[in-house]
């Protein structure tokens, strides 16, 4: 049964024990989107703001590989390479997203912890 | 024909309830193809400001402006290509294409990349108010060709550079396939001289030089390489001394596709064993090769010739009436004839060829690739030219003959299985010379060939 209190915020000192706790509904309600993905790179987790700022459904995203058949734009030394370099990783990265095909500027957070399953991309609007 | 015939009608608003869900899934996998998409493609307006990116094109512009506005793509491409901006105004037309796959190196972005940024961008103008911009990611390959271009730079560097060496290719049946500076250089011919000459055209012009190709092509052929040293010539005639290594070049499928050949210029070590050689192996008085040098190169020769089925002759020569010199006109006139004589047999020999003085007043000549036709004709020329000489002694003029004996090294083992060694070669030549002698002198005998494990004739 779902805390309704079970929250995280984008820059929480704890975030990434904390969304290994979360369910999908906590991850839903938060207000930037959660790209949870197994050790692999494969989306296992794909938010509510998420499939809103992407204009993916979480259908089609869960089960691909994220910086391979998700989103290329990230599979470079910025994101992907600091993932695979870095096994305890947390960095907020200004970057920039596509929304609606425009240009949009957005904070992300990359998280990775050697004792957490899943490892976390968090993207928040710039500005927002 | 189904259910559907006898369920009640949709109602309007589930159509275009259905009508929705069906463009959201079309959008959505318009969006996945787009954000798949390996290349940049943005929309500008008639300022350069960006309408519409795909997020390869963001990322893209995102190193070179990194956290910076990147609103206006001229803005942004004036870091790396300001000269973009002018290209695109300059282009007066309604539309029309401003470049295409133009080439931009933005150069290391960021400490934590890999490889220096190279994109091309083409960018068109498909009306006053409106361009397509399309960027292409080519670090990658871009890279691999700077590798490639840098090994086949280092490459030539060392072929070209490297006076020593040359390296070059040769077809299955000899010919020259390839050349290049390195070989240009030691040899002096052009690439468009050398082409498709046969290689024997670059050995010494000594009469040798079909044989040793033969030899390592062979090698080359039965074991995978071949090897030679010797001399080689240059255009210009001049001949320099080269260790050369042949081996076997085979295609994708182990086919044999012809012959790699690297040559150094050994010609100073050469000089240098030949300098510290020279006073052991030569003959003071004469300045030819000692009975030591004969001993010593004639054997090796002999073996050389046998194993590959060669001919080798030995031409003995002996000074004819040379103790009735001696006794009338002393020590003195009989050493300047046996150095002039010397000095004529040298003259008439090859290169190739190995001039000993082997006894008192004997000479022994060694024609390596000769039979006995040949050596009878080298015999008799060195014969003549030593009776045209005139040696001057003291208030005497001198002319002396020479007799000579030919024998050619039997090909043929004898009945032990064994060739037939320089020793029962020299003694055939010697009685041939004897021979020569018992005739009258000033003339030339050749040995009969041996008869298979008798004794020389």
């Amino acid at each position: 049964m779902p805390t309704l209190t079970a929250s995280v915020a984008f820059d929480a000192p704890d975030a990434l024990a904390t969304l290994n706790d979360l369910d999908e509904a906590a991850l839903d309600a938060c207000a930037f989107g959660v790209i949870g993905m197994e050790p692999d790179g494969t989306v296992a987790q794909y938010n509510a703001f998420e499939q809103r700022r992407a204009g993916m459904t979480r259908e089609r995203v869960v089960g691909r590989h994220f910086f391979s058949e998700v989103a290329p734009c990230t599979n470079n030394y910025l994101v992907a390479t600091r993932y695979e370099d870095e096994p305890a990783l947390d960095a907020v990265i200004p970057y920039v997203f596509t929304l609606r095909m425009r240009p949009t500027p957005v904070e992300l957070r990359l998280l990775r912890g050697p004792g957490a399953a899943r490892m976390y991309l968090l993207v928040r609007p710039r500005g927002a | 024909v189904s259910a559907a015939a006898h369920a009640a009608p949709p109602s309007e608003v589930e159509v275009v309830v259905a009508a929705l869900a069906a463009l959201e899934r079309e959008h959505e996998a318009l969006l996945d193809f787009i954000y798949l998409c390996p290349l940049g493609i943005l929309q500008l307006d008639a300022a350069g400001t960006v309408e519409i990116a795909n997020p390869v094109a963001s990322q893209l512009l995102l190193q070179i402006a990194p956290g910076a506005d990147f609103s206006n793509f001229f803005a942004v491409m004036d870091a790396v290509d300001p000269e973009l901006r002018q290209l695109a105004d300059g282009l007066t037309a309604e539309r029309g294409t401003v470049c295409e796959a133009r080439r931009v190196d933005a150069g290391r972005r960021s400490a934590r990349a890999a490889l220096p940024l190279v994109f091309t961008v083409t960018l068109l103008k498909l009306n006053p108010d409106r361009s397509m911009a399309v960027l292409a990611d080519v670090s990658r390959s871009d890279a691999a060709e700077r590798a490639a271009r840098a090994t086949e730079e280092r490459f030539r560097a060392v072929l070209d550079g490297v006076r020593d060496y040359a390296i070059f290719s040769l077809a299955l049946d000899g010919t020259i396939e390839s050349w290049n500076r390195s070989a240009e250089r030691m040899f002096e011919f052009t690439a468009e001289e050398a082409l498709g000459l046969d290689a024997v055209a670059l050995c010494a012009p000594d009469g040798t030089g079909a044989a040793r190709m033969e030899a390592m092509l062979a090698g080359a052929r039965t074991q995978g390489w071949g090897e030679d040293d010797g001399w080689w010539r240059r255009k210009a005639r001049t001949r320099f001394w080269g260790s050369a290594v042949l081996s076997l070049a085979e295609d994708a499928e182990g086919a044999p596709r012809g012959f790699t050949v690297v040559i150094r210029d050994a010609t100073r070590r050469r000089r240098r064993e030949e300098e510290l050689e020279a006073k052991a192996y030569t003959d003071a008085l004469t300045g030819v090769g000692n009975r030591r040098y004969f001993d010593e190169v004639a054997p090796r020769e002999a073996d050389r010739a046998a194993r590959l089925r060669d001919s080798v002759c030995l031409v003995t020569l002996d000074v004819d009436h040379f103790k009735r010199v001696n006794d009338t006109h002393g020590h003195a006139a009989g050493d300047a004839v046996l150095a002039a004589v010397a000095r004529a047999v040298r003259d008439a020999a090859r290169e190739v060829d190995v001039v000993a003085r082997i006894g008192g007043e004997e000479f022994a000549v060694l024609l390596p690739s000769t039979d006995a036709g040949g050596a009878r004709a080298a015999a008799d020329r060195i014969r003549l030219a030593v009776e045209q000489l005139v040696v001057r002694t003291g208030d005497a003029a001198l002319r002396v003959t020479v007799s000579a004996g030919v024998a050619e090294l039997a090909s043929a083992p004898d009945d032990a299985g064994v060739g037939e060694g320089i020793d029962r070669l020299l003694a055939r030549a010697d009685a041939a010379l004897y021979a020569a002698k018992r005739r009258g002198r000033n003339r030339v005998v050749v040995a009969e060939a041996p008869r298979p494990g008798g004794a020389p004739a």
